[in-house]
């Protein structure tokens, strides 16, 4: 079999390869499905730029912690009064660890899961994680904060509350345990759940 | 792209079909690059062509068929771009007119979306990724013209658009 192709997958996709170059990757990656794989994310991802050019009505949003949405969320009864003032303290922290939270994505392998429904009304949520293991990123498209939890031999511990983010809240968890099982839970009952496959 | 033959071309009737439901966006991907209807039009055609007769390095584990024919079509148009720019470059060369930049490099509208995309990276991620993916050059040419090392070149626009495909999942969308 031909080398890897490493980061020549990045630059294919992006078009910075010369022929022969993309010839030698082609050769490369009928013949190897680790390979191929990294390819067709690095495809999808420009496909993706190709998308988020070309259509006027899709804006991301911001990259921005409002922390009166959780103070909001507080008010209204949407969380348990004790979590106010933990999830107050680590909003600060979070903003200052956003940038590390994208660094750590960006030099590891990482896998995404669906979180499945356990009761009516469960918003779309997704568990994005390192292969090695060592983080997950919980975002769910929903503007109530969430409490994200892991199984550990059969007992819940607490990850934090998702922190909302406009119309999606998120919360990054640099060492999330051992345990493969997250839920999330709205303050009364879990409302969904996903499995992570073994390592 | 000369790619090798796919086994008994068992991807070939998807491709078409991908063609057929696609085929608006793959035109908008070419000329995104040509800027030119005709040769957009031609580019998506010579690819898909070009894929069903000569084979493709299509299989299974690359994902989404959609996305692989986004980036044939790119990397077809981005040929055909920097070809044009030698060709200019030669003739002028022969009539001894002054060098001037490739078309490659005029101005683009980076469209806004994507902008706010491209904030989520490095300065010098960001400004390496545009001059691939909106300048339309080789790692080997940006490498020239920022007096960066080949290494680096690669490791930033690697890097860059993997920071990208960790923005876009963080929004919630499948990439």
């Amino acid at each position: 079999m031909t080398a890897h192709i490493g980061e020549s997958a990045e630059l294919y996709a992006l078009g910075a390869l010369s022929e022969d170059e993309r010839a030698q990757v082609d050769a490369h990656v009928v013949q190897c499905d680790a390979c191929a794989a990294r390819l067709g994310e690095a495809e999808r991802t420009v496909a993706a730029m190709e998308e988020t050019g070309s259509s006027a009505n899709r804006r991301p949003r911001a990259w921005r912690f409002p922390a009166a949405a959780v103070a909001a969320a507080f008010v209204l009864g949407l969380v348990p009064s004790g979590w106010f003032w933990s999830a107050q303290q680590r909003a600060n922290a979070y903003d200052a660890d956003r940038e590390g939270a994208l660094a750590a994505m960006v030099s590891s392998h990482f896998s995404h899961a669906q979180f499945q429904p356990l009761a009516a009304g469960a918003p779309k949520a997704k568990l994005i994680y390192a292969r090695s293991g060592r983080w997950v990123y919980a975002v769910a498209q929903t503007g109530k904060p969430l409490l994200l939890e892991v199984r550990e031999g059969g007992k819940a511990v607490p990850l934090g509350m998702l922190h909302v983010l406009g119309g999606s809240a998120e919360l990054f968890v640099r060492d999330a345990g051992t345990g493969r099982s997250f839920v999330l839970n709205d303050g009364r009952r879990d409302i969904e759940r996903v499995s992570l496959p073994a390592r | 792209m000369d790619a090798p033959a796919s086994p008994s071309g068992r991807w070939d009737s998807l491709i078409e079909r991908a063609y057929r439901e696609r085929r608006r966006a793959l035109y908008a991907v070419a000329f995104h690059v040509l800027h030119d209807r005709g040769e957009a039009e031609d580019c998506v055609h010579d690819t898909i062509a070009r894929l069903l007769q000569h084979g493709h390095s299509y299989t299974e584990a690359r994902g989404s068929i959609e996305a692989f024919l986004t980036v044939c079509v790119r990397n077809e148009a981005l040929t055909r771009i920097r070809k044009r720019a030698n060709r200019s470059r030669i003739e002028r060369e022969r009539l001894g007119g002054e060098q001037v930049e490739p078309p490659v490099d005029a101005p683009v509208v980076e469209r806004a979306a994507l902008q706010q995309a491209l904030q989520s990276l490095s300065a010098p991620q960001r400004e390496t990724l545009r001059l691939a993916y909106y300048g339309g050059l080789t790692h080997e040419q940006i490498a020239a013209r920022t007096n960066e090392p080949v290494g680096t070149v690669k490791s930033r626009l690697s890097a860059g658009l993997r920071a990208l495909r960790a923005y876009y999942l963080a929004r919630g969308e499948d990439v």
